[in-house]
């Protein structure tokens, strides 16, 4: 092999041994960039799960702390703040005075309406439809709760339709 | 050549309030877009959204009162089949809900939780109506 040759072998061998160092480090800088597309996906997806828990979660809490307000009270404190009172002859005992910080208990009618619309609105998560006739029943429930209630399970509603989890059938209705 | 004057005429008069003097027009159909946290925002000139070709696109609100409370719900859903939605009991965003008009242009916005922080309603000229 004449100089010439060999001096135009090594720059090739060069410039061939830089292409496949350059050619590797791009199909590994794209392997990962699909993998953190995979993990930003697999991310964004729990995050909607644990969104769609914690609206699961809260709704539940308000569920047992109606029970608990609507169950007749056997608080310890209010007991024993009775007993210690010294009882007047021929007088009954008075009845404990209703704490004026907590809410008022909710009715049954009101207690029925949460229970039904919340039964309304996981049947329709479950089946990932939304109808006018279902708006219709999820509205007369929503009627008989108070504002909290009503925000919240409208807003559990409006979750479900912004993650694509629940879709309107037929005409929107009364949303 | 007095007939082809006379008809070169009646053209430009029909021609004129067809093309230079039909002023402004908006044609905003449903657009929706969501910023990737949960929150996002839905528009659309309820005319244009009517009107559109598609059979699918619509957007409004829902005013709700009962002795107890009030509320406003909106709805969108875009020519994809996507729906976005938000609701609130706000009295500023009842108020402006309340002003919609059918053939207005109106824009909600919802946070991650799926309730509306604002809700925008217009009325223009140039705004197409129904038809």
């Amino acid at each position: 092999m004449s100089p010439e040759h060999r001096w135009t072998f090594g720059w090739v061998s060069t410039a061939v041994v830089l292409l496949a160092i350059a050619s590797s480090s791009w199909l590994e800088h794209r392997s990962t960039q699909t993998e953190l597309n995979r993990v930003r996906a697999r991310l964004e997806v729990q995050a909607r799960e644990l969104t769609s828990t914690h609206g699961e979660l809260e709704r539940l809490s308000r569920l047992i702390a109606l029970e608990l307000a609507r169950a007749p009270t056997t608080d310890t404190t209010v007991l024993k703040t009775q007993a210690d009172k010294p009882a007047v002859a021929g007088m009954p005992a008075a009845p404990p005075a209703p704490d004026a910080a907590s809410p008022p208990a909710p009715s049954p009618a009101a207690l029925e309406a949460l229970k039904t619309a919340n039964s309304i609105l996981h049947e329709a998560l479950s089946a990932g439809r939304w109808t006018a006739a279902t708006s219709l029943r999820f509205r007369e429930q929503l009627a008989n709760l108070d504002e909290n209630d009503q925000t919240a399970l409208m807003s559990e509603l409006a979750t479900a339709l912004n993650t694509d989890k629940l879709r309107v059938e037929g005409p929107p209705g009364p949303f | 050549m007095k007939k082809l004057l006379g008809f070169g005429a009646i053209a430009l008069c029909l021609l004129v309030p067809a093309l230079g003097l039909a002023g402004f027009k908006q044609g905003q159909q449903v657009v929706m877009v969501d910023n990737g946290d949960g929150s996002g925002f839905a528009n659309a000139d309820m005319g244009s959204a009517y009107n559109s070709a598609d059979s699918i696109q619509y957007i409004g609100c829902t005013v709700y009162g009962s002795a107890s409370s009030a509320s406003v719900s909106c709805i969108a859903r875009a020519a994809d089949n996507r729906f976005r939605a938000c609701s609130t009991t706000n009295p500023n965003m009842l108020q402006a809900a309340a002003n919609i008009d059918s053939d207005g242009y109106l824009i909600f916005y919802w946070n991650s939780s799926g309730q509306c922080t604002a809700i925008s309603a217009a009325n223009g000229s140039y705004l197409s109506p129904k038809h």
